[in-house]
């Protein structure tokens, strides 16, 4: 394979996973988001290994630092324009809150994430403290994943039963407004 | 941008973007640009450059001081 060919792929394979996992998710099945996510990097490395040449040199890794850059700011100010409109029109609809707050908290998490990387290669990347700021900085993430899962989860919601909204858990919003079937 | 003479010393050898590529071990897009002027090398790059066309990195590259 070239590595022409393997770049086409790999954007066409990005943009199947991006699908597949949006409808898993709205599908609530997690265990489908986790395969598809696991078997493309599967496929990707397989391919990547069968490409012939060089499929990335300097000018590209610099080319795609900037483009992460440039994807994560995009990404954050979309995000909180998005959180805030939702938390404007949260008297239409209750679960506008959540959304806007997952996407705020989302927005948040990547710009720390970002943080702690770029303080790590910028400082820490040839020194003997590096895998300890790693190490911390990934610790650090998990429990702030592990949060807002926990926050956001869903755990706390209504549920429709027998033709009546009953509440599960904890929810912070009211029962909804669309009729139960 | 820095000045260079890539393409001028890569004709004179006869030898193809792809050939030099591989020699300096990256894409030809990037010998393109290098070319063109538009991407400025690292100094590993600049020296395999230099070394694949059988000069050096001063003979190759002119710095506007």
């Amino acid at each position: 394979m070239t590595p022409q060919r393997y770049r086409r792929v790999s954007t066409i394979l990005q943009m199947l996973v991006g699908a597949g996992c949006g409808a898993a998710v709205v599908a609530k099945n997690y265990a489908v988001f986790i395969i598809i996510v696991l078997a493309a990097s599967a496929i990707l490395l397989i391919l990547r290994k069968r490409t012939e040449g060089i499929p990335a040199d300097e000018r590209d890794r610099e080319t795609g630092g900037r483009a992460a850059l440039v994807a994560m700011l995009s990404f954050a100010y979309t995000a909180l324009a998005a959180a805030c409109i939702l938390f404007i029109f949260q008297d239409d609809d209750p679960s506008y809150p959540v959304i806007a707050a997952t996407l705020a908290y989302s927005a948040c998490v990547l710009m720390i994430v970002y943080s702690f990387i770029f303080s790590y290669l910028d400082r820490y990347r040839f020194s003997r403290r590096g895998w300890l700021y790693l190490t911390f900085a990934a610790g650090l993430t998990l429990i702030v994943v592990v949060a807002s899962l926990k926050l956001f989860s869903g755990g706390d919601d209504w549920i429709c039963r027998g033709g009546k909204w009953i509440m599960h858990g904890h929810p912070s919003f009211p029962a909804p407004s669309r009729p139960c079937n | 941008m820095v000045k260079n003479k890539i393409k001028e010393l890569r004709t004179e050898r006869g030898m193809t973007q792809n050939e030099l590529a591989a020699l300096c071990g990256v894409r030809r897009e990037t010998i393109v640009f290098l070319e063109q002027g538009k991407y400025n090398p690292s100094l590993l790059l600049a020296h395999a450059v230099a070394k694949a066309l059988g000069t050096t990195i001063d003979a190759l590259f002119q710095f506007d001081d």
